[in-house]
């Protein structure tokens, strides 16, 4: 074995080394398999961070951009589910099923409720199982009204309401303007349909994201 | 300690740019030693002369992809945290398309003609400046591109989960491509240097 080794090439020596580490990795399941430990500390790093939430308004952009990588599960109970404003392509999955579903566990999923505490103990729920890629969508379906659906817009510049009025009219609702904390005003149907072609021209033309400051990533 | 270091709070964002300097040297001196700061070196990849670029950066690749590999099963990376660039196929294979043609008629790609730069030649020099030309030229046209720009989003798709694949089989049929080519381009180079000779 020694000898066969020695009449090698530095060259042939890598390749394969790099065939017995491809072949042993076949076995290899990089995204956690059934058994876990609970990191505390990570656990702990991720939730300081905030890096386990993900905003309504960047949920929203990502269902208007059509992006497919993402799971929406809604945890609300299935009549509170069916009976409220739901975001469009969420799944009503119940805490209690949430583990019985088969989702990918390296697979991005995103949490919504109406009941923080609900939403952030199925995270944590998620989490102890295995699944690394699970997100709070912060402030959950209340964030989704209020910074979506319905959001404010007095005080902020042209631009960004722009945004704002085109993404809450997709979404079949509109902007707010008026003391702090009001009820939403009613949505004409003709509000709707006048911002609808917005929409369209914004998205592909160069209006601003009201997206906070983020790190840069990539290259 | 895990990593994504920076995503784990091990170091702030002003020692990741230490981090990237440091890498950046590292990365560069990897490119000049491979000999890839001379557009001859890199040209003769396109004329099947000399396959080292082919032969560098794949290795590169499954040198890379192997450390995630191991490092992520034995739990030390956590790879949902990775960052990934997002697919949007149709602008990414107009891009591809650019890049090589300018690859081919200029010699350089992004990264070794700054590399090239350094070592002071100056069609690197001038491909540098043109690099940046090109940038300011996209982001002044940028809403008239953006239409492409965002064209065909699919999101942060990885190919076992497009094929819906077990990880470890990608990772072994990327090395057994990766141990063929390294075969296919020893026996180009070879018959090219036979076909050259008088």
């Amino acid at each position: 074995m020694f000898q066969f080794l020695t009449k090698l090439t530095l060259n042939q020596r890598l390749a394969l080394l790099a065939f017995v580490l491809g072949l042993v990795a076949l076995a290899a399941t990089p995204t956690r398999g059934s058994r876990v430990t609970v990191d505390s500390r990570q656990l702990a790093l991720l939730v300081a961070n905030g890096s386990d939430r993900v905003a309504a308004r960047t949920l929203a952009d990502w269902i208007i951009q059509g992006r497919s990588d993402f799971r929406l599960v809604d945890i609300r109970a299935p009549a509170a589910f069916a009976a409220g404003p739901h975001i469009p392509s969420a799944e009503n999955i119940p805490v209690t099923a949430l583990l019985d579903l088969g989702l990918a566990r390296d697979e991005k999923i995103l949490l919504v409720g109406d009941d923080d505490v609900a939403v952030a103990q199925a995270w944590f729920l998620l989490e102890a199982a295995g699944y690394a890629g699970a997100f709070i969508v912060d402030g959950g379906m209340a964030a989704w009204r209020d910074q979506v659906v319905y959001p404010r817009v007095d005080g902020v510049d042209a631009v960004v309401r722009a945004k704002l009025e085109a993404v809450s009219a997709h979404f079949g609702g509109a902007p707010r303007i008026g003391p702090a904390g009001g009820a939403p005003e009613a949505v004409s149907a003709a509000t709707v349909a006048q911002a609808a072609p917005v929409v369209a021209k914004l998205l592909s033309g160069g209006a601003k994201k009201p997206a906070p400051a983020k790190k840069r990533e990539g290259c | 300690m895990m990593a994504p270091l920076l995503k784990y709070g091990v170091f702030g964002s002003e020692t990741s740019l230490v981090v990237a300097f440091l890498i950046g040297l590292g990365f560069g001196f990897a490119l000049e030693r491979a000999g890839f700061g001379s557009a001859r070196k890199l040209v003769s990849q396109f004329y099947l002369n000399d396959m080292a670029v082919f032969k560098v950066m794949f290795t590169a690749i499954i040198t890379a992809m192997l450390g995630v590999t191991y490092l992520s099963w034995i739990g030390v990376l956590n790879l949902s945290l990775v960052y990934l660039v997002p697919t949007f196929l149709l602008p990414q294979v107009v891009g591809g398309l650019i890049l090589g043609v300018g690859f081919v008629v200029g010699g350089y790609c992004p990264g070794t003609a700054l590399a090239a730069t350094a070592t002071g030649r100056i069609d690197g020099v001038v491909f540098g400046i043109g690099l940046y030309a090109g940038t300011l030229l996209f982001a002044e046209a940028y809403p008239l591109l953006k239409p492409l720009h965002t064209a065909t989003p699919m999101g942060q798709v990885t190919i076992p989960q497009y094929l819906n694949l077990p990880y470890g089989v990608v990772v072994f049929a990327v090395v057994l491509m990766a141990i063929g080519g390294f075969a296919g381009a020893g026996w180009v180079e070879k018959k090219m240097a036979d076909s050259c000779q008088p």
